[in-house]
């Protein structure tokens, strides 16, 4: 509506011209295929993707079951399993942690957190005198991050201190999403799905051209209807 | 993919020669020596190349090599408008930029710089990069990649441009126009490849706009995709999984599928009768509602007995059911326009021509009785009968693919320069990895 006042000079393209560009494009369905088996495939829809490959004949490009192994893992770290999820992470491909020393760190925090959480401090004292303290020695980057870590240790109440974000599930999130980027890097996979791409990518063409014309737009993502502003 | 081709720089301009700076100039090709006095500010020299860079270019790189520093090395070397005058260094006036050899300033609209790279004089080379998607200039020095100097830029029309001050001076521009025999000494695709990974970052840190905040765009399009091609059993474990039991496959989805797919098969058979049926059992009321395509069906019936050698048959067929749908624009109901009538028209003389001829495949309007044609009718009734339940023909994700090639398209064919670097395709089913989300 803001954009009808505006629209003086702009290239008016009729709903039926419009109508007829959209008919001249392609969309060819093994494309689209392809694009919602990378939806399922990356998003981790293992069961969703074997059946839409017998359905549609499209292949998954990648092994099925390595997501099968990827999904739990995760799922380890978002119920505060941390341990299981290194333990696995270490089976899948040791050198996932060997070489990430941040992601390591990250992890080791969260079984800290999970230890704290569970309110078990003396428990969560010598883990992180045996485990974490080290890794400040051998890693200096990771000490501002290590001191805000031990002070969890110190408040009683986590809850209401700085660190309350730390014990935010948020934060399981966070580490499970981390773990899940680099399992994905070390298969060579993108970690993201190319579907918001398309979304993404429509958003910001039709901003570009509503500086120049007007045309029939799409507003909502999940409609695709067509709207034409300013009439004709 | 540009509506017309513009032309390149690919050398520097000799045609205006109309200031009196150019005396100070000698210009060959993509070479220029300064052969002036030198003395002062006002001897000043400087020439632009014979076009401006294409204003829907997205990157432009251009290559110049200081053959020799000359007496100060006092060379400026940027872009400037055709309203700038050439007796001034580029950089010193509005709308020209440069940047100078003597001091590494880099210089913009003013007669005194700020400070920007190192000092560059006999021997070295300079790449220029104008990148009209983020409107910066920046430079390079014998490759190293010296950051952005100017922001901001905006001119239409920027042609590159050298200037000189002091005598010997001399340069050769590379603009690109001959990779086989002079390649550029710069890796621009290495450039293009960075610029292209910085939009594609800012296009995909926009979030997506969702109804609510619960709302799982994603899944609803795909799952809407699904079901719209009869993936059932995805549809249902996606349903599941992905929506979780948030929307569920309707049976009542399923059969009507089922039966396009009956229609189909019998109008591409040539069983118009069984497709009729079937349209009104899937779709009640759509025939008597839709003229238009009640009448291209009857009139394919027409031609599909004719076809059987049922001529008789065929002509009462006619006389009853097809002649009176042709829409004569008053009262026909739905598509009643002057150029659907006459449409009709044509199709009904085509059809009634196929009696004519002995075996009617073979006449002049033998195409109604090809699949071809038959596979359009029942496309065209297909899209009816989806309309006719409120349907499109396309699923969601679908229209969006078309919409955001559409726009794309109509934006390269508008210029917009980010635009010529963009693909639908490319990002759908090859996309660079940009950690970005």
């Amino acid at each position: 509506m803001a954009r009808r006042a505006e629209a003086g000079n702009k290239k008016r393209i009729s709903a039926e011209e419009w109508q007829r560009k959209l008919r001249e494009v392609r969309v060819a369905k093994e494309d689209m295929n392809r694009v919602v088996m990378n939806f399922l495939v990356t998003e981790g829809y293992v069961d969703a993707a074997r059946v839409f490959e017998r359905e549609s004949r499209t292949a998954p490009g990648v092994d099925l079951e390595q997501i099968t192994d990827r999904m739990e893992i995760r799922k380890a770290v978002q119920s505060g399993d941390v341990e299981q999820a290194i333990e696995r992470v270490n089976d899948l491909d040791p050198e996932i942690l060997e070489q990430g020393h941040e992601l390591f760190f990250h992890l080791q925090q969260q079984r800290l957190i999970e230890l704290i959480r569970q309110g078990q401090l003396a428990e969560a004292l010598e883990y992180a005198q045996e485990y974490l303290a080290p890794r400040g020695e051998d890693h200096p980057e990771l000490l501002q991050d290590l001191e805000r870590t031990a002070a969890l240790l110190v408040f009683e109440d986590v809850g209401s201190s700085p660190l309350a974000d730390l014990m935010d599930v948020a934060q399981r999130q966070k580490t499970a999403s981390e773990l899940n980027a680099a399992i994905l890097a070390s298969q060579s996979q993108e970690a993201e799905p190319k579907l918001p791409n398309l979304l993404k990518l429509l958003m910001w063409a039709q901003k570009q051209l509503d500086e120049k014309a007007v045309y029939p737009r799409v507003d909502n993502l999940v409609t695709a209807e067509l709207h034409v502003d300013g009439g004709n | 993919m540009a509506a017309r081709q513009q032309p390149v720089p690919s050398s520097w301009d000799m045609s205006s020669v109309r200031s009196p700076a150019q005396r100070y100039l000698s210009v060959d090709g993509c070479r220029v020596k300064y052969i002036g006095p030198g003395s002062a500010d006002r001897d000043a020299a400087a020439v632009r190349a014979n076009h401006p860079v294409p204003s829907d270019c997205p990157i432009y790189y251009f290559e110049v090599e200081v053959v020799s520093r000359g007496r100060d090395g006092f060379i400026g070397i940027g872009f400037s408008t055709a309203e700038v005058k050439l007796d001034r260094l580029p950089g010193w006036e509005p709308h020209s930029y440069g940047y100078h050899g003597d001091d590494g300033h880099a210089f913009s609209g003013r007669g005194t710089g700020k400070a920007y790279g190192p000092h560059y004089t006999t021997g070295d080379w300079i790449g220029v990069v104008l990148n009209r998607i983020e409107q910066t200039i920046s430079f390079t020095k014998k490759g190293f990649e010296l950051g952005v100097a100017f922001e901001g830029v905006s001119e239409d029309r920027l042609f590159p441009s050298v200037g000189f001050r002091t005598p010997d001076e001399e340069i050769v521009a590379n603009f690109g126009c001959d990779l086989a025999t002079r390649p550029f000494k710069g890796d621009v695709e290495w450039l293009k490849q960075e610029a292209l990974q910085r939009l594609y970052s800012s296009i995909l840190a926009a979030p997506i706009p969702r109804a609510g905040k619960d709302q799982n765009v994603t899944g609803e399009l795909v799952f809407g995709y699904l079901q719209h091609h009869g993936y059932w059993d995805t549809a249902a474990a996606v349903a599941r999984d992905v929506l979780g039991g948030a929307a569920a496959v309707s049976q009542q989805d399923v059969q009507n599928m089922q039966v396009r797919q009956q229609i189909d098969e019998r109008v591409q058979a040539g069983d118009i009768d069984a497709a009729l049926a079937l349209t009104e059992q899937v779709a009640p009321g759509l025939l008597a509602g839709n003229p238009h395509i009640h009448f291209r069906l009857q009139c394919q019936k027409f031609a599909e007995m004719i076809k059987a050698g049922l001529v008789a048959d065929a002509i009462d067929h006619g006389r009853s059911h097809v002649v009176p749908l042709v829409s004569n624009g008053s009262g026909g109901g739905g598509g009643g326009s002057a150029a659907a009538a006459a449409a009709e028209r044509e199709l009904l003389e085509d059809a009634t021509a196929l009696l004519a001829y002995e075996d009617p495949t073979t006449g002049p309007t033998g195409y109604m009785l090809l699949p071809g044609h038959r596979s359009e009718l029942a496309a065209a009734l297909n899209r009816a009968i989806l309309a006719h339940s409120g349907r499109s023909e396309d699923s969601a994700l679908e229209c969006l693919t078309r919409q955001a090639t559409a726009v794309l398209q109509e934006l390269k064919r508008g210029g917009n320069p980010a635009s010529q670097m963009l693909d639908v395709q490319t990002l759908l089913l090859e996309a660079p990895d940009t950690a970005g989300g």
